[in-house]
């Protein structure tokens, strides 16, 4: 009997050794991240003297995936009573934005706080006024869950979505899976990375096409610089890089009233009171085409945002004459239409 | 213990060999060179960017930099490159307690630094703007009281002070020390108490350059902090080393003790091989062990059947030589032949004479082998050793004294033995006494060519103790030309396409050759069974009766 113990032994033992060696080290692919950021022209970056740089195209995205993507942002079947889609608050064709101070969505229900634009929403350094959304994925979670927006519940969606056949169909083209919620966002911000807003007056000007800008337009962007409002409207995107408290030079929340929650800015994320009242600079590509502005909607046109801005955020006056002219400058950074919205071209509208 | 447990045991000991090989060998295998290639590269790519970030803050500070994109794309990398290391080192940290502290602490002290970084962009810009503001709106400011004050005298002192603010200004803003700090907020507060003298036209702006002023000593002692603690100095650097060491001593263990576990697995596979050859050398002494004792098996097995073969061929030699092969029977010619199967048979016939009286026996011992040979000799025995008493002996009386003898000793053989046998007693005028009951007997009749059919009658010997009784005796008597054929049934038992040659057979063949000499007749017969199967012994007697003559000579063939 001792040799049958002694081989039962040594089995127990192989088997201990076996096990322990089954967690060797060995990361999960699945968890990684990449950044799927427009390329930014590093070189370009170092040699200019300007605090803009153009625009560049996206790099290539994975066309089925992003006409399956383009096809999501148009359809209502991601809100809860199909009454809604992304597009419907972000109208490609209109600034990627909707042009109301507050957003309507599932019942008539109001937004908490003006819609930004998604065009170049991808270059942005975090998404939502405040932030909250490291990435375009996350940012997606926000509006399908929102009660005042599409009201919908993710089991819901991939429900709607499995019992499409035409779904079932692109999600398997673009992703070799069925229709799922990681599925859903991946193909939106795939669609949205795409929407890169090349060849904007203001681009063409600082690629070397003097007569690009109008004379007007070229006093306005000196204004620009030197009136303050580069100090955080830089880089390529003209803001969208950083967060700037709102009221560096008096308290605009005091002025305006009637003080909400989202005034809150970035507090509302870290909780920290340095960043009460702190939110993204936005980008001023497309500004033309984006009212009302801030984040609460409260400027009905251009030069009324300009003028809030120099009072609360340059701490200066300036004179119709210099408004007139940084207006006639921001115009020139919005780009031709049909060059991103050839992206749609994928999707089609259901 | 039994052999189905020892064959469990060994079944046990060979899976458990193998298992511990196979459980050394995963443990030969360390984290993978390839992924650990993936996570120094990981560690080199944040270090690069870590530098980066310092590097891309300062320049933005001092205006290198117009713009924040580096710098925002450093951190946002830097970022992603952290949350795939941990992707990277999950399954490791899960383990290793010091690798998952050092992970956190390494994200606390990064998204620190990342948050003082968004601080600095956003004050730094606050700082610019003003920065940039002050010397223009100074002389903005200069010019509206100029053009405002009725009396240079009431210009000069404000104008003055402004001058000198804005030189403490950004005197301060170049130099960190206290002491500019002290001195640009004293001008602050000389410029401040002069703003009732100020015109009116000018307060507003000459207010704005005061708020700027202020922003810019406030902003200027913010920023600079922030950038020296909590960017530059920002523990991140250390943290990363930190678990870079440890993970570099992690992998180093992992290697060693892969490679211990490796030379225990050469070890083990070499005692592995070891046992194998040990026991393929055994089973092969085994295997030439058995091929020995087959051969040595079979030759015994040989000799046995030699031997068993020379005494069967000797039990064969008695059986043929007790048989005469010299017939005097008076006034008869005498042929006869005995030709046994390849065993030993029971087939019998005798001629002789003792006292003058002649005798002819034939018989038959149901079956063969050994003991139907020896029946047949204990009933030659016992037939000679009776006549030798009584040479006039009644063949009944023969027969069934030495039906007594045989049936005694049958059954103590405990064979299931019996004999059939006829004895024939020549009598003074040349005729046969017969009795006993063998097969019938032909007698070719010269005179008219005809062969005469006696039907055995009476028992046969083996089967009852007193048969006397039981045996009929009948005369035989032979005129001369006159041929008795004797036989045993090795003949008419003889197939040929499964038709036996039977008793017409014989008779016809006797008939054939009838005239002629005992001989002949006999060749006719043995002629007759060429192409027969023949599964018994054979024996035929032939007695032919010859004229009287005076002679009293005989020859047999």
């Amino acid at each position: 009997m001792s040799r049958t113990r002694g081989g039962l032994g040594l089995v127990g033992f192989a088997l201990l050794v076996a096990s322990t060696s089954c967690e060797k080290a060995g990361g999960d692919p699945e968890s990684q991240r990449t950044d799927d950021l427009p390329p930014a022209d590093e070189a370009a970056e170092l040699v200019s003297t300007e605090p803009i740089l153009p625009l560049r195209a996206s790099a290539a995205q994975d066309q089925a995936l992003v006409a399956l993507g383009s096809r999501l942002f148009h359809d209502p079947i991601l809100s809860k009573d199909e009454s809604v889609s992304c597009a419907t608050c972000h109208d490609l064709s209109h600034g990627g934005d909707d042009g109301r101070a507050r957003s309507v969505g599932v019942g008539g229900k109001h937004g908490g706080v003006n819609a930004p634009t998604v065009l170049n929403a991808a270059l942005n350094i975090g998404q939502f006024w405040d932030g909250r959304a490291e990435s375009l994925e996350a940012q997606i979670d926000g509006p399908v869950q929102n009660s005042l927006e599409m009201a919908s519940d993710w089991s819901d969606v991939e429900k709607k979505l499995n019992g499409s056949a035409k779904y079932k169909t692109a999600f398997a083209e673009a992703l070799h899976q069925s229709p799922t919620r990681q599925g859903v966002k991946q193909a939106i911000a795939a669609f949205e990375r795409t929407l890169i807003t090349v060849d904007a007056p203001f681009d063409r000007w600082l690629k070397g096409e003097r007569d690009a800008l109008s004379a007007e337009q070229l006093e306005g962007y000196e204004l620009f610089k030197g009136a303050g409002c580069i100090a955080c409207h830089q880089g390529r995107n003209v803001g969208g890089n950083m967060y700037q408290r709102f009221g560096v030079f008096g308290d605009y929340f005091k002025d305006r009233g009637n003080a909400t929650e989202a005034d809150n800015g970035r507090f509302n994320v870290t909780h920290k009171e340095a960043d009460r009242h702190v939110f993204k600079v936005p980008s001023l590509r497309n500004v033309a085409l984006t009212a009302p502005y801030f984040h609460d909607g409260s400027a009905k046109t251009l030069p009324d945002a300009v003028k809030v801005m120099a009072k609360y955020q340059l701490g200066k006056i300036l004179s119709e004459r210099q408004i007139q002219r940084l207006v006639s400058f921001l115009g020139s950074l919005t780009a031709p239409k049909q060059k991103y919205l050839a992206s749609r071209s994928g999707g089609e509208q259901t | 213990m039994s052999n189905l447990k020892k064959r469990l045991a060994a079944a046990f000991g060979v899976l458990a060999a193998f298992g511990v090989a196979a459980g050394l060998y995963v443990q030969t295998q360390p984290a993978s060179a390839e992924q650990h290639t993936v996570i120094v590269d990981r560690f080199g790519t944040l270090h690069t960017l870590d530098a980066k970030i310092a590097q891309q803050t300062l320049a933005a500070r001092h205006g290198l930099s117009a713009h924040y994109d580096p710098l925002t794309r450093s951190t946002r990398s830097f970022s992603t490159e952290l949350h795939n290391l941990k992707a990277d080192l999950a399954p490791l940290a899960r383990r290793h307690a010091e690798l998952s502290a050092g992970l956190e602490a390494l994200q606390a002290a990064a998204d620190e630094r990342g948050q003082a970084v968004e601080l600095f962009k956003r004050q730094n810009s606050i700082l610019r703007n003003s920065l940039y503001y002050l010397p223009l709106a100074a002389e903005q400011v200069t010019e509206e009281i100029e053009q405002a004050a009725s009396n240079p005298a009431d210009e000069a002192e404000p104008v003055k002070a402004i001058s000198k603010l804005v030189q403490a200004t950004l005197t301060q803003n170049l130099l960190s020390g206290q002491s500019e700090t002290a001195k640009a907020n004293r001008r602050l507060k000389e410029a401040e108490a002069l703003t009732p003298r100020i015109p009116s036209q000018a307060r507003e702006r000459y207010r704005l350059l005061l708020a700027h002023a202020k922003t810019v000593v406030r902003v200027k002692n913010e920023v600079d902090p922030v950038i020296r603690r909590d960017v530059l100095a920002a523990p991140v650097s250390a943290k990363l080393t930190g678990l870079e060491q440890r993970y570099r001593r992690n992998f180093e263990a992992a290697l060693q003790k892969a490679s211990l576990y490796r030379t225990v697995l050469y070890a083990w596979s070499i005692l592995l091989l070891i046992a194998v050859l040990v026991v393929a050398f055994k089973l092969r002494g085994l295997y030439a062990r058995l091929e020995r004792l087959v051969v040595e098996r079979t030759q015994k097995l040989n000799e046995t059947l030699q031997e068993l073969w020379g005494e069967m061929e000797l039990a064969k030699k008695i059986q043929t030589a007790l048989v005469p092969h010299h017939f005097e029977l008076k006034d008869c010619d005498v042929a006869a032949v005995m030709r046994p199967t390849a065993e030993v048979g029971g087939d019998y016939y005798d001629v002789f004479e003792v006292n003058g009286v002649e005798w002819v026996l034939i018989g038959d011992v149901s079956g063969h082998g050994v003991p139907a040979g020896l029946v047949m000799m204990m009933c030659q025995t016992s037939v000679h050793s009776v006549v030798a008493s009584r040479p006039d002996i009644a063949p009944d009386e023969l027969l069934a004294t030495v039906n007594r003898t045989l049936t005694h000793n049958i059954q103590r053989l405990g064979e299931d033995k019996y004999m059939t046998i006829s004895a024939l007693r020549r009598e003074p005028d040349g005729s046969f006494k017969v009795a006993g009951m063998h097969q019938d007997l032909l007698v070719y009749r010269s005179r008219s060519g005809r062969i005469e059919h006696l039907l055995a009658e009476g028992t046969w010997l083996g089967i009852a103790s007193d048969i006397r009784a039981l045996l009929p005796v009948r005369t035989v008597k032979l005129d001369p030309g006159d041929a008795l054929l004797l036989y045993t049934d090795g003949i008419t038992e003889a197939r040929k396409d499964g038709q036996m040659l039977d008793i017409d057979g014989l008779k016809q063949t006797l008939l054939a050759h009838g005239q002629e000499t005992p001989e002949k007749i006999l060749d006719g017969i043995l002629g007759k069974l060429e192409g027969y199967d023949v599964h018994d012994d054979v024996a035929v007697l032939i007695i032919k009766q010859r004229e009287p003559t005076t002679a009293l000579n005989h020859s047999a063939a």
